[in-house]
């Protein structure tokens, strides 16, 4: 693949796409540098995944497919250690935080409740409420489709009950 | 609130992001990226190019033993040692090429068999973390035999050219310093390896083995 076909790929794909990362740098890390810290990582391993995608799923599923793995696999110390490189100076603004950080609330709720289940579940989490199907959330992931029901149905009621909770007190 | 309000919430991230990208800056984050895999690739190649040569040249160094041996001996006294010697090592540098060769191709046939789900992609980091315990453990007793086979080697050489009757063999006070120099630096290398295997890859195996764990418990 020429260089310049990569580039219009990678641009298109982050261009059409780029929330779903948001979405998972936001689900995965917590601090501002760590999700700079992810966000690098996430953008590097797209961009390197450009040439292996053979179109046999959609490009959202790629993105969160390549974006999840990665997240998950991820730590900062791990993150850095991995290529033996620290931080690029020029990548602490590569994310930028636009003025909607304090946009809606339910959204800032969701993340905080994602954020309290575990990994795999926070993956299935926003697969899910990103509307995948089961099918796809059970190749995602690389679990059976029944399990992935297991997992969505307490996802679900850990919600509700979450929900109900609060609007009581 | 239901599943279709939640995903409406969702959703509604879509139309104003919490963040943007700098696009200036993400073009030098992938530029610079793409050159130290490309540096990465060229030293990966290098080591490839050096070590063959090396195997090579030891090779060629052991065969023209032989013909020194059997041509240009000028007590034309030819024993087995003379052809042996010689022999091993060209042997064991070939062997060392392909058992190199061979680990690689296993490695690389290991990772190809995983896909790309995330249980996959677990799976896969699992077995380079275990390639790479393993194959330094490979190393290290290669190296150790290395040094065993090269005192033996150096000893019997040595014999050789000190044949004369009651010559006493003065050679092995550099022998063993030469052994001994070797093996304090197996030593080292094999506790740094330890350290590391402790420190870094255990721990990260551990956390792969408990996300494999936690995808099998629904």
């Amino acid at each position: 693949m020429l260089d310049s076909e990569r580039d219009r790929i990678f641009n298109d794909w982050l261009a059409g796409h780029k929330g779903i990362l948001f979405k998972v740098v936001h689900a995965y890390a917590f601090e501002h540098a760590d999700r700079q810290d992810l966000f690098q990582e996430i953008v590097i391993q797209v961009w390197r995944s450009v040439g292996a995608f053979r179109g046999e799923s959609s490009v959202p599923t790629w993105m969160y497919r390549v974006a999840l793995n990665t997240a998950i696999a991820w730590t900062r110390k791990e993150g850095r250690h991995q290529q033996g490189k620290q931080p690029l100076a020029v990548v602490e603004s590569l994310l930028t935080t636009a003025a909607s950080d304090t946009g809606d609330p339910r959204v800032a709720w969701l993340y905080q409740q994602i954020a309290l289940l575990r990994d795999v579940d926070r993956s299935i989490a926003l697969l899910l409420l990103d509307g995948f199907s089961y099918k796809d959330i059970a190749g995602i992931v690389g679990i059976t489709e029944s399990n992935v029901g297991v997992r969505i149905n307490r996802i679900k009621s850990a919600l509700a009950g979450k929900r109900a909770e609060e609007l009581e007190s | 609130m239901n599943l279709d309000d939640l995903m409406a919430v969702w959703r509604s991230q879509d139309a104003s992001p919490f963040h943007g990208v700098n696009e200036t800056l993400l073009r030098v984050a992938l530029r610079q990226d793409e050159a130290r895999l490309q540096a990465r690739r060229r030293r990966d190649q290098w080591i490839i190019y050096t070590v063959s040569a090396v195997l090579l040249v030891v090779m060629a160094w052991f065969v023209v033993l032989i013909f020194g041996m059997l041509f240009f001996n000028d007590d034309d006294v030819i024993t087995g040692w003379d052809v042996a010697v010689p022999l091993v090592g060209a042997a064991a540098a070939l062997l060392m090429g392909v058992h190199v060769y061979v680990i690689r191709r296993g490695q690389m046939r290991r990772e190809q068999r995983f896909g790309e789900s995330l249980r996959d992609q677990i799976g896969r980091r699992i077995a380079q973390l275990d390639d790479v315990v393993t194959t330094g453990r490979r190393l290290g007793r290669v190296a150790l035999l290395a040094i065993f086979v090269c005192g033996v080697a150096m000893a019997v050489a040595g014999r050789r050219v000190n044949m004369e009757p009651n010559d006493p063999f003065t050679g092995w006070p550099a022998i063993v310093r030469l052994v001994l120099y070797f093996s304090v630096i197996w030593l080292a290398g094999r506790w740094a390896m330890r350290r590391s295997v402790k420190r870094e890859l255990l721990p990260r195996r551990q956390r792969l083995e408990a996300l494999l764990k936690e995808l099998d418990t629904p």
